[in-house]
């Protein structure tokens, strides 16, 4: 019994710090794409705001 | 080898894609804050990738090895030291207007002689703590590429050093966002490798091994030492100047202090992980191997080669995101807390101060990282000094309504002298550690300065 709680305990730690790391890195990846993403130029920004 | 090399390259590649991507920082306030546009999950990731150094990582699967729980016990009192952060000062940190550091922080609450004062200690500070980095990159590096431990520490340090001093914070950020992902994916494969497959039963040698080590750990040291090592787990790296920087970066305030408090929680189950990791090398690895070396040892024993290759990309991540952190945090000390209040310069001159700053300080580490001693007792020489110099005059001034100038200097010199002196001087004279009597001396030195500073105005 004891040994399935230290397994278990461990197992669950390995899997938070995991998910961490997965969580961080998507917001990475957005980030990183929003920085790569080219802005149109000024004068399509304009009409762009026109038709909103 | 040839796997090793190619591994750290295409590691090399990702990271400078990533740091070329962050953009060379056009403006001060760019390098020094990022424009304080950075939101919860990349702060909550780069403070986290900040403090799990070589330290949180090689240091604690070493003192897992030799006494098991017990430094998870002296590793939950960082986390509790995260939370109480997050939730007291963070906030009160990132309300302040046109903060950069906590130097300045300083300077706004006291005077400049004491935001000068602040930011030699955090220049000082953020050196010691990159020496000890760049050290223990040097044994990495070393182990990968087989070249003279000094040549090792000076690659570690010029990668380091070129996208920080470009990229600034916002760089050091999004590198250590990446770092981050990458060991925090590695590491839990490595423990769970070690658990299921070389390991015949597991769970019941994890369980055995947790036993005997414990035991062995409070046996082999005294309750004033652990209440030692307590107090420097939870007040030595309190708002260094990372860590600070990054409270200050975050887009609000409420991303200031929930990033704080989820490093405080990711804390107690990385640790879970990292003594679980040597304690588990006790059933592999020889007893007389070296603290620092046992995850090293233990990876090269278990995990085929490419696993081993993966285990050392895991950790160059672990020390250049820490040293990153460092590098940043201590030019833009220097240039706001030491060269902008004596000097007025632009924009522009204050970019350039930082960038050549950041390359001083890395400098200056590589050079001192050959006379540090284990990693872990590198750590915690700067942990003595910097609780009793900084903690009581930034804390007290971030809560009192009329903090006095004359008790933050009091505090500050009192606490820096009475830490050198009990470090290196009078180290064996009593057997109470060294931080808890300096940060005696410091609040007492508050105290005496807060009732004069009253009193004179009082009398005017």
């Amino acid at each position: 019994m004891m040994e399935l709680v230290t397994l278990l305990g461990v197992i669950a730690a390995a899997a938070l710090v995991t998910s961490s790391g997965v969580w961080v890195g998507s917001v990475l990846i957005r980030a990183v794409a929003r920085i790569e993403r080219p802005q149109p130029p000024a004068e399509m920004r304009v009409t762009e705001k026109r038709l909103e | 080898m040839v796997v090793s090399v190619a591994l750290i390259a295409g590691y090399i590649g990702v990271l400078a894609f990533v740091a070329v991507r962050a953009r060379a920082a056009r403006e001060y306030s760019e390098f020094s804050l990022a424009k304080r546009a950075l939101p919860l999950a990349l702060i909550f990731g780069s403070l986290c990738a900040a403090y799990v150094g070589p330290g949180f990582s090689m240091g604690f699967v070493g003192k897992g090895f030799k006494s098991g729980l017990l430094f998870l016990l002296v590793g939950l009192a960082y986390s509790v030291q995260n939370i109480l952060v997050g939730v007291l000062i963070a906030p009160r940190l990132r309300s302040l207007s046109d903060c950069h550091t906590l130097g300045d922080a300083i300077g706004q609450k006291y005077n400049r002689t004491c935001q000068i004062l602040a930011g030699l200690i955090s220049v000082g500070l953020c050196t010691g703590f990159a020496a000890v980095m760049a050290n223990a990159g040097g044994v990495v590096v070393q182990d990968v590429f087989g070249v003279p431990k000094w040549i090792a520490i000076i690659l570690m340090a010029v990668v380091t050093t070129l996208y920080t001093s470009f990229g600034g914070l916002q760089a050091s950020v999004m590198t250590d966002a990446l770092q981050f992902t990458l060991f925090t994916i590695l590491m839990p494969a490595i423990l769970l490798f070690a658990l299921f497959v070389p390991l015949k039963d597991g769970a019941a040698t994890l369980t055995r091994e947790l036993t005997t080590a414990t035991t062995a750990g409070f046996q082999s040291t005294s309750w004033v030492q652990i209440a030692g090592l307590i107090t420097a787990f939870l007040l030595g790296e309190t708002l260094i100047p990372p860590y600070a920087n990054r409270a200050l970066a975050s887009r609000t305030t409420s991303a200031s202090r929930n990033s704080f408090v989820l490093a405080g929680l990711f804390s107690m189950v990385w640790f879970t992980v990292m003594i679980s990791l040597g304690i588990v090398a006790r059933a592999v690895v020889d007893p007389g191997v070296g603290e620092d070396h046992v995850l090293l040892e233990l990876v090269r024993t278990i995990m085929p080669v490419g696993g081993y290759a993966l285990l050392l990309v895991a950790l160059v991540s672990v020390i250049m995101s820490s040293l990153d952190s460092l590098l940043n945090a201590g030019a833009v000390a220097f240039t706001e807390d030491i060269v902008r209040p004596v000097a007025r310069i632009s924009d522009k001159a204050s970019l350039l101060c930082g960038r050549t700053a950041t390359v001083g300080i890395a400098a200056l580490a590589a050079g001192a990282a050959v006379a540090v001693p284990s990693i872990i007792n590198g750590l915690l020489i700067c942990y003595t000094i910097w609780a009793p110099a900084i903690l009581p005059a930034a804390v007290l001034g971030l809560w009192l309504k009329n903090p006095r100038p004359l008790a933050g200097f009091l505090s500050m010199t009192t606490g820096a002298a009475m830490a050198l002196a009990f470090q290196f001087i009078w180290h064996d004279a009593v057997e109470i550690p060294p931080i808890l009597l300096a940060l005696a001396a410091a609040l007492a030195a508050y105290l005496l300065g807060h009732l004069l500073g009253s009193l004179f105005a009082e009398s005017r």
